[in-house]
């Protein structure tokens, strides 16, 4: 009798503690500390890249993150689109990145080097405005659109 | 009592269970706090789309009946700032669900032909002809349906008490069609309404140009092994026996082969190149390289910058713009055909300022607009062009360049470069008529510190 409510005062402890553990975390955002190289960019438009950039291509090969942040550029400068980096990023719906918080992250030197490459316009989308992942793209609208190229694991096309 | 005890667990769980349901109550409230604000967001931007249809609506219609010049071009400026609201309030709806080109189309139509038409009723003194009113004409038809549409729609969201975060929500599930979903379907009708309507011919001086390739470049269509050939020897030298990957194969704007150069040991990076399957120029190139500190200036990154142009045929080639960051500068160039400069025919390098080494190089655009151009004879001269400059401008250089207007049309210039207070301005004046083509602003934006992950 003994033994069986010693473990389940133990079980009970470890429940709370979890419970607790998990309030904290959650409160003091503790998982979410960035540590890394310093760099400076010359305007919000990079960095605001480099970020969408990290929450919809990482670990894509760097010509892959460089065609992500091209097909956002050339969403900029097409007149379907809005007319601004962050106008074609908050787009409601446009990212998934935006819309379940990935994009809040702090982004990687690899997405800041793609970022900076594809608003100097170098684009190895080949003028693509749309991109997907084949193998979980869900939407059946997507494959309506003409595909210019494969990189790594997405489609690009208009 | 005897088992209290027996009481302790029981009762810690219980306390827990408590704690939980507070908890949960607490992030319930908040997210409803939360949903409110985002559908509060979402009913402004309709309700602003709404009326900003609306007023271009009736600003059409106004264009049509003004008689004089000048509320043509008040009614052509309100149009144009009109269009551009509206398309800042639909890009902020949830609706990328549905592909709304044809409707943002027709809003982009307006702002191009009411800018376009703005410039012209400015010159001429008898205003808009009858072809530009009957392209007014057209985009009134199409913006009625819109404004009926859009107004028929505001009218349910507000009286039926729908919600724009429902229509979110719907967005993310992708494929669930959401039964009933008043507010997409009225979207979805008013896009099917507008691709009823025929493509709009906006009058060739509002359609940007974009040469052919083809006929600027040949069209010998090489194969894989010519475009590593081209890519290893055009980065490194003639004979160079680098190890090329093909990456994969585009056909945008250009066909393509994106190669990428594997290192040898101690090289570092890979470069990644993209060469052109119709004659094997390479397109572009990119070293994705992590720069140390800092040990060459500006000037010295430019001396490396030419070199490697020089050596890759680009020869008399003009830096016009350089954008620093800490660890490297981009430099654009343009070539010249006699004084002239060619802005069409940019060319950009990325230089490293650890040690020089060029990491980038952008040629499509080069690649697709350069060739040999017949030039007119400005008729403006120089003498007549320092009477036109303003006084405010402090001037540094003038010097005759071809640009691409803002209606994408190539015009010949005079390019004055100056300054006032603190601001650099780049002026171009149309060296037929005298009118200021362009103004660009090239002060250098703000730069802020920030911090990137590994």
């Amino acid at each position: 009798m003994m033994h069986k409510s010693k473990a389940c005062l133990l079980i009970g402890l470890v429940l709370i503690f979890l419970f607790v553990g998990g309030v904290l975390l959650d409160t003091f955002n503790l998982s979410k500390t960035a540590r890394g190289e310093k760099g400076a960019v010359s305007s919000n438009d990079v960095w605001v890249l480099s970020k969408i950039i990290t929450g919809e291509a990482r670990g894509e090969p760097f010509i892959g993150q460089v065609a992500v942040g091209a097909v956002v550029v050339n969403r900029v400068k097409n007149p379907n689109f809005p007319n601004s980096v962050y106008g074609v990023v908050f787009e409601p719906g446009a990212f998934t990145a935006v819309s379940d918080g990935q994009y809040y992250r702090p982004p990687t030197s690899s997405a800041i080097k793609a970022a900076r490459a594809a608003i100097n316009g170098w684009d190895p989308s080949g003028g693509a405005l749309y991109y997907w992942n084949p193998a979980t793209a869900t939407s059946r609208w997507i494959w309506t659109r003409k595909i210019i190229t494969r990189i790594g694991k997405h489609l690009f096309g208009r | 009592m005897k088992n209290w005890r027996g009481l302790i667990i029981p009762g810690l769980l219980a306390v827990a269970l408590l704690a939980t349901a507070a908890w949960g109550y607490g992030e319930y409230r908040a997210r409803q706090h939360l949903q409110n604000r985002a559908e509060s967001q979402y009913q402004k931007d309709a309700l602003e789309l709404s009326w900003h249809v609306d007023n271009i609506s009736g600003q059409l219609a106004q264009v049509m009946v003004a008689s004089s010049q000048e509320k043509n071009v008040i009614g052509l400026a309100t149009l144009w700032r009109e269009a551009f609201a509206a398309q800042s309030s639909i890009g902020g709806l949830p609706l990328a669900f549905i592909p709304l080109s044809k409707t943002e189309k027709f809003l982009s139509d307006v702002g191009e032909a009411a800018y376009g038409l703005l410039e012209r009723a400015i010159q001429n003194a008898e205003g808009l002809t009858a072809k530009d009113k009957e392209v007014i004409a057209q985009l009134y038809d199409r913006s009625k349906t819109l404004k009926n549409d859009l107004s028929k729609l505001s009218a349910q969201v507000l009286h039926k008490n729908l919600s724009w975060t429902e229509v979110e929500t719907a967005a993310v599930a992708q494929n669930k069609k959401l039964q009933d979903n008043t507010i997409l379907d009225g979207f979805e009708l008013m896009e099917k309404k507008m691709e009823e309507y025929p493509e709009l011919n906006l009058s060739r001086d509002f359609d940007p140009i974009k040469p052919d390739t083809r006929v600027v470049r040949e069209d010998k269509k090489i194969d894989a092994e010519q475009a590593k050939k081209a890519a290893r020897e055009w980065w490194y030298s003639p004979g160079d026996q680098h190890e090329v990957k093909v990456v994969y194969q585009g056909v945008g704007d250009i066909p393509e082969y994106g190669l990428e150069i594997v290192p040898s040991p101690g090289e570092g990076e890979p470069v990644y190149l993209s060469v052109s399957k119709l004659d094997g120029t390479v397109l572009w190139a990119v070293k994705p390289r992590t720069i140390g500190p800092t040990g060459i200036d500006v000037s010295e990154a430019e001396r490396r910058a030419l070199g490697f142009l020089e050596k890759r045929g680009f020869k008399d080639v003009i830096a016009v713009k350089v954008e620093q960051e800490d660890d490297s500068a981009v430099y654009t160039f343009v070539p010249r055909q006699g004084e002239v400069l060619l802005y069409p025919d940019q060319l950009k390098v990325m230089v490293a300022l650890d040690n020089g080494e060029i990491n980038g190089f952008e040629g499509a655009t080069h690649y697709m607009f350069h060739r040999e151009r017949t030039l007119p004879a400005p008729v403006l001269s120089e003498k007549d062009l320092q009477k036109l400059i303003s006084p405010n401008l402090r001037i540094e250089l003038v010097r005759p360049a071809l640009i691409s207007n803002s209606r994408g049309r190539e015009v010949l210039t005079w390019e004055v470069r100056g300054s006032y207070e603190d601001d650099k301005f780049a002026i171009f004046y149309n060296a037929q008529t005298g009118s200021e083509e362009e103004i660009t602003r090239i002060t250098p934006p703000p730069r802020f510190v920030f911090s990137a992950a590994g």
